[in-house]
């Protein structure tokens, strides 16, 4: 549908998942335009023109009135993942060549006679060693041998990498060698891109920091390849906005400042939802939200609290063949920068249903992805999957093309489950699906219990909030399962995702390890290092085009009691050194308190890192809220199965665009929105806040 | 538990290495869930907890906490202690919250608590089962009782500490569920769980083929004489019951080279989890499944006052003897023989810069042993034990000790149509004045092939490798080292699996051109 008037839109932003590339359009006057068009794999930067070009037919809009675009990614993920991290050499402590290699010389199962470790990020042919020797404080214990890490340099130069990393022992706490190392690196082979642990990851411990800085190596060559591709596109089109990228921490930054550190945009897809889900979560003051993501592929569930979503500095992504992003310790790769906490399942709407040796009912984690996608998709899929069974049961309306692209084939859908599953198991077609549905809500209950419960929280204390084009069918359904009474369906949860990367923040996290005592003496150092810190944070953040004015800096300090490995951050003020110790102690204190259940009041308390996060914020979000030009307009019933125990059943079926403000609707009742489908269950009502469907359980007018 | 546990704990041992469990019992004091990164600690707590409350005949009331770490069938070894609250929800007992943790220093003859010791009382503080918390607060007199027969204990105290604050976490959490669906709707979910277990743990030992298989192994001394302790098990498996019986073992000698029953039923208990069910959770219904016979007074179950601290050593050999027996009725679906020690190190002294005392402990990893179908895992912690390394800059930072070595050793796997997995070195420097411990094995044989697969080569644990003084240290036993010195520790490879004849080509070229074997047969 054209927006009215003419005028210049704002935002778009393109969110490329697994199965599906979704994009928004913000218009100035703050309307939203959605587009959802299947992925391309092989070179994603094609899904990436398609949504866009969509976009721009619906809006009817020129290429030059666009004025900024945002991207969230899985280039990077699916890099790692799928093994095609470019080669890289790395040149490390003489004595270290196996750190890659030995890891944390664990085994990733533990009762698995069979288990493999992951390969190591660079082969073992590919680590060279140099004589030198930094100490713990950071003091020249064996000066760097030069001439022979020239020689080491010009045996790299005939190894076919692409990218040199390089890690030495204690490089946080003086990269004087690796500086150097980089230098000899510049002049030596120049052709080759550099990594620098003391650059990528300044931080205590050498496994996570060599892993960090040799994925970005990896890396390098890939996400700019990739960000050329897009910025090429782009000029040919006439756009020669800025663009930013969605980062891991729920920020973003330019497309250019990405391509220098892609380690940190691995997380760039799930933290677009989260961010989206933060500021509708504002909106309906609701500070605690469990985040419900359900794409294609996976599931991701997340916390937020108090309006802010948890952020980790230590986690690990999946080795090749692990099929998710994220990965349990001690089997994929850690990474030591900043990245909202989200636990991911393989159930997504794509999973494939399938039959185990035991003659268990199993969903996931294989799936049919965009090609083939599900049976219904009609494009090769012969495998139920998860959407099949939906539309088996008549919870996704065929009215309409998915997308509109895909006309979902019901016939293909009832072949496909009762072939893999119906008849083996001498079970009826509703019942098969019904099944194949239960069975991926209790996976997306487990990973709800283990973000809340696992934790230390009630999930009855949170709202769930559910998108992704599959969620809303399902949402309603797992709330009742963990025990959450109220369920937020945001606009547009088909790309809310996308939606959350125009809302997202300039965001610069620069986080090194100081280890000083909490005494007056070291706080003018540490405060000096948060300064010099907090200048580089607001000059990148600047270089983004935001005006200074709308830059933010929050400082922290990751402080422990001295002896102890639990490392609290605590915010502390631009003048630290004019801060009251005690008050510190106190936050301290009160963290511990909550986090650990107890507090040790006479231990001295030290410093470990001192971090500041650079916020440049958009100006263009609050604006951001108006309804939706696209909403369905349906009013009808619709015949489906909602409880396995009532049976198929007359349903009214409501268009979004229907529901007027505050009317409350109670279940059971379809609610059609563009590109999906909520399901509002018996025992639940509905009412319209904030452009958002809230359900509340048990509430009847 | 676990998380609250590791990261408020004060030693690396415990807050890096993981090297704790924990657990919830039932009022009966059955185990009903257990986490854990140590299949050491399997049965561990599971016997010795009934043991501390019924046989003691202790009344716990809210906010009592008990502390141990000795029982008679024993848990692990004194570094181990457990400590156990009751959970009251309105004046009702609704069950218990334990937790152990391998302590870095316990008191006894060397720093590390791993000396050579012919009896227990050598090998530390004895502490049997005693309340350390009354009415939610800490025992003072105990606490200046423990902490004065260790080495460190600010760090003890801490660890203590944070295992109480585990257990309330734990409390807290089971007081929840409680009070969410009554304690008769969780007393019977309990039973149901255990009930699932036990089924689901006797349908896989009837899928196991009945009748009997049997085998030997040994460990190369007991660190005051050359004579090595032979380890035999038999294995009987009828229908849904299995019977693990290692009478033919040698008696218990003089010498911490003795396992506690315990540690002996978790090394069983690992290996048919092992082969059986990998993914199912532990409780009292799989423990219930399995039968061990084992002679008290033998090496594999001493009685007192016989030293246990290499009990965790003995049963890196003991697993690998299991599975060697396994071997003969399921061959593709067991390794060759890992690295068969645990490779206990332990050093301390007084740090110069701060003028303390300090101890600190680890294991290192080794070669993993070759599969039917792939090689051995390189460099990685084996069966009873998954301890993570702590990071060099952590070490280093914490204690005064530079690490000049931390790599593969090439070559030092069995080959076979797969190889086993590498060994590792550690190479530790000093720059004053410490003692320096080790309690591990396999110096003298190495760990065996299995099918035509070669042994690999065993460890070896050197003074001063690189000088003209080169010294090599037996694997039991204690060093003074000056400033200078360094001591390597070079744990074994795995044992190769098939014969070497049938190794395919592409993965000889891998290791060539990796360097992790030299040569190509």
């Amino acid at each position: 549908m054209p927006v009215s008037g003419g005028a210049a839109p704002v935002v778009v932003a393109v969110d490329i998942g697994g199965t599906f590339t979704d994009g928004v359009l913000v218009d100035d006057q703050a309307r939203v335009l959605a587009a959802k068009v299947l992925s391309t794999p092989d070179d994603p930067s094609g899904g990436f023109f398609h949504a866009l070009e969509v976009l721009m037919q619906q809006s009817g809009l020129a290429a030059a009135g666009m004025r900024a675009i945002g991207h969230a990614t899985t280039v990077a993920t699916n890099a790692i993942i799928e093994g095609t991290l470019r080669p890289t050499a790395m040149i490390t402590t003489a004595g270290f060549r196996d750190i890659l290699e030995i890891g944390r010389q664990v085994r990733p199962h533990l009762y698995d006679f069979f288990a493999v470790k992951p390969e190591p990020l660079v082969p073992r042919d590919l680590v060279f060693e140099v004589r030198e020797r930094v100490g713990p404080g950071g003091q020249i214990e064996t000066p760097l041998d030069e001439e022979q890490a020239r020689q080491v340099l010009r045996e790299i130069a005939g190894r076919g990498v692409s990218a040199i990393v390089i890690c030495l022992l204690h490089a946080y706490a003086n990269p004087e060698h690796e500086l150097r190392l980089e230098q000899l690196a510049r002049t030596l082979v120049p052709g080759l891109r550099v990594a620098r642990s003391s650059f990528v990851s300044p931080r205590l411990g050498e496994y996570a920091r060599a892993c960090t800085t040799a994925l970005n190596a990896g890396l390098l060559p890939i996400v700019g390849d990739y960000a050329e591709r897009i910025r090429g596109g782009l000029s040919a089109a006439g756009l020669n906005c800025p663009i930013w990228v969605m980062q891991s921490s729920g920020g973003a930054m330019s497309l250019e400042a990405t391509a220098a550190s892609p380690v940190n945009m691995i997380e760039s897809g799930p933290a677009a939802g989260i961010q989206a889900a933060v500021e509708f979560g504002k909106r309906l003051d609701l500070p605690s939200l469990l985040t419900l993501d359900m794409g294609g592929t996976t599931t991701k569930v997340a916390v937020v609290l108090d309006h802010k979503p948890l952020l980790i500095h230590d986690y690990e992504v999946g080795a090749r063949g692990s099929g998710a992003a994220r990965a349990e310790r001690g089997r994929g790769y850690p990474i030591n920068s900043p990245v909202i906490d989200v636990i991911e399942v393989g159930t997504g709407g794509g999973s494939i249903a399938w039959i185990d040796a035991g003659g268990r009912f199993r969903v996931g984690p294989l799936s049919a992805g965009a090609v083939p996608g599900p049976a219904c998709y009609a494009r090769g899929g012969t495998h139920p999957t998860v959407t099949d069974a939906s539309l088996v049961l008549g919870l996704i309306p065929v009215a309409e093309p998915l997308g509109g692209e895909i006309v979902l084939r019901r016939d293909l859908a009832e072949r496909a489950l009762m072939e893999d599953m119906g008849r083996p198991l001498g079970l009826e077609l509703t019942t098969a699906a019904a099944g194949v549905v239960e069975i991926a809500e209790a996976s997306m209950a487990r990973a709800i219990y283990s973000v809340t419960v696992d934790r230390g929280h009630d999930p009855a204390d949170f709202t769930m909030m559910a998108f992704g084009g599959a969620a809303p069918l399902y949402a309603c359904s797992v709330a009742e399962e963990v025990g959450v009474t109220r369920v937020v369906i945001p606009p547009v949860p088909g790309v809310f995702s996308a939606l959350g990367v125009v809302l997202a923040d300039v965001r610069i996290d620069l986080v090194e390890t100081h280890l000083a005592p909490l005494v007056p003496a070291s706080l003018e150092e540490l405060q000096q290092h948060l300064d010099r810190l907090a200048a580089t944070g607001r000059a990148a953040v600047e270089t983004e085009g935001v005006p200074a004015s709308d830059v933010e800096i929050i400082r922290t300090l990751a402080t422990r009691y001295r002896g102890q490995s639990g490392i609290l951050d605590i915010s502390v003020g631009p003048a630290l050194a004019a801060e009251d110790l005690s008050g510190l102690r106190q936050r301290l204190g009160e963290s511990h308190q909550r986090e650990f259940g107890f507090v040790d009041f006479d231990d001295p308390i030290e410093a470990v890192n001192v971090g500041i996060t650079a916020l440049g914020h958009r100006p263009h979000r609050a604006r951001v809220r108006s309804t939706l030009a696209q909403h369905p307009t349906i009013h009808g019933e619709t015949r489906a199965v909602i409880d396995r125990d009532r049976g198929l059943e007359a349903i009214p079926l409501i268009g979004r665009g229907r529901i007027e403000d505050h009317t409350l609707l109670n279940g059971p009742v379809l609610v059609l929105d563009s590109g999906s489908t909520t399901v509002v269950r018996p025992g639940w009502n509905l009412r319209v806040e904030q452009d958002c469907l809230v359900l509340r359980r048990g509430e009847r007018t | 538990m676990g998380s609250v546990l590791r990261r408020t704990a004060h030693s690396t041992n415990v807050k890096t290495r993981a090297d704790f469990s924990c657990a919830l019992f039932d009022t009966r004091l059955r185990t009903v869930a257990q986490a854990f990164a140590m299949p050491m600690h399997l049965s561990s707590m599971a016997m010795a907890v009934p043991q501390a409350v019924h046989d003691t005949g202790r009344v716990l009331r809210d906010g009592d906490s008990l502390v141990f770490n000795y029982v008679p069938k024993g848990g692990v070894h004194l570094n181990d202690l457990v400590v156990l609250s009751p959970v009251f929800v309105d004046g009702e007992l609704v069950g218990y919250v334990g937790n152990i943790a391998h302590h870095v220093d316990v008191g006894g003859m060397t720093a590390g608590s791993i000396g050579l010791a012919e009896e227990i009382f050598q090998e530390g503080l004895i502490i049997p089962p005693v309340r350390v918390e009354r009415e939610s607060s800490i025992d003072g007199d105990l606490h200046t009782l423990i902490t004065s027969n260790v080495r460190s204990p600010r760090e003890m105290f801490g660890d203590l500490r944070a295992q109480m604050g585990a257990n309330r976490i734990g409390a807290a959490r089971l007081t929840d569920i409680v009070q969410r669906w009554g304690a008769k709707t969780v007393a019977d979910a309990i039973e149901e769980i255990m009930a699932a277990t036990e089924r689901e743990t006797r349908r896989a030992i009837a899928a196991l083929p009945d009748g009997e298989c049997e085998a030997s192994g040994q460990v190369d001394d007991d660190g005051f004489t050359d004579v090595p302790i032979r380890l035999q098990i038999r294995i009987r498996i009828e229908g849904s019951s299995i019977c693990f019986d290692t009478t033919g073992s040698d008696p218990q000698r003089r010498s911490p080279m003795g396992a506690t029953y315990a540690s002996a039923f978790s090394a069983c208990a690992f290996v048919l989890k092992c082969l059986l069910l990998p993914e199912t959770p532990v409780n009292d219904g799989f423990y219930r499944a399995i039968e061990l016979i084992s002679p008290p007074g033998t090496v594999l179950h001493v009685t007192h006052p016989g030293a246990v601290a290499g009990g965790g050593e003995l049963c890196m050999s003991f697993v690998d003897t299991i599975i060697r027996a396994f071997s003969t009725i399921v061959p593709d679906r067991v390794p060759a023989s890992s690295k068969g020690c645990l490779g206990n190190i332990a050093f301390g002294g007084v740090d110069p810069r701060t003028r303390e005392f300090y101890a600190f402990y680890e294991t290192i990893g080794g070669g993993y042993g070759a599969r039917s179908s792939d090689d051995g895992m390189d460099g990685v912690q084996t069966h009873m034990s998954n301890a993570q390394n702590a990071p060099i800059e952590v070490v280093e930072t914490q204690y005064p000790v530079r690490i000049v070595r931390y790599e593969l050793i090439p070559d030092s796997a069995g080959i076979g149509t797969y190889r086993g997995g590498l060994g590792i070195r550690r190479d530790y420097l000093f720059d004053h004045e410490a003692t320096f411990s080790i309690l591990s094995d396999r110096a003298r044989t190495g760990p065996r092939g299995l099918f035509g697969g070669g042994d690999a080569i065993p460890a070896r644990y050197i003074l001063n490798p690189e000088g003209a003084n080169a010294r090599v240290l037996p694997s039991k036993g204690t060093t003074r080292v000056r400033p200078g010195d360094v001591v390597s520790i070079q744990t074994p490879g795995g044992g190769g699996y098939g014969p070497p004849s049938k190794r395919p080509a592409e993965l000889i070229e891998r290791d060539l051109r990796t360097g992790k074997m030299t040569r190509s047969t």
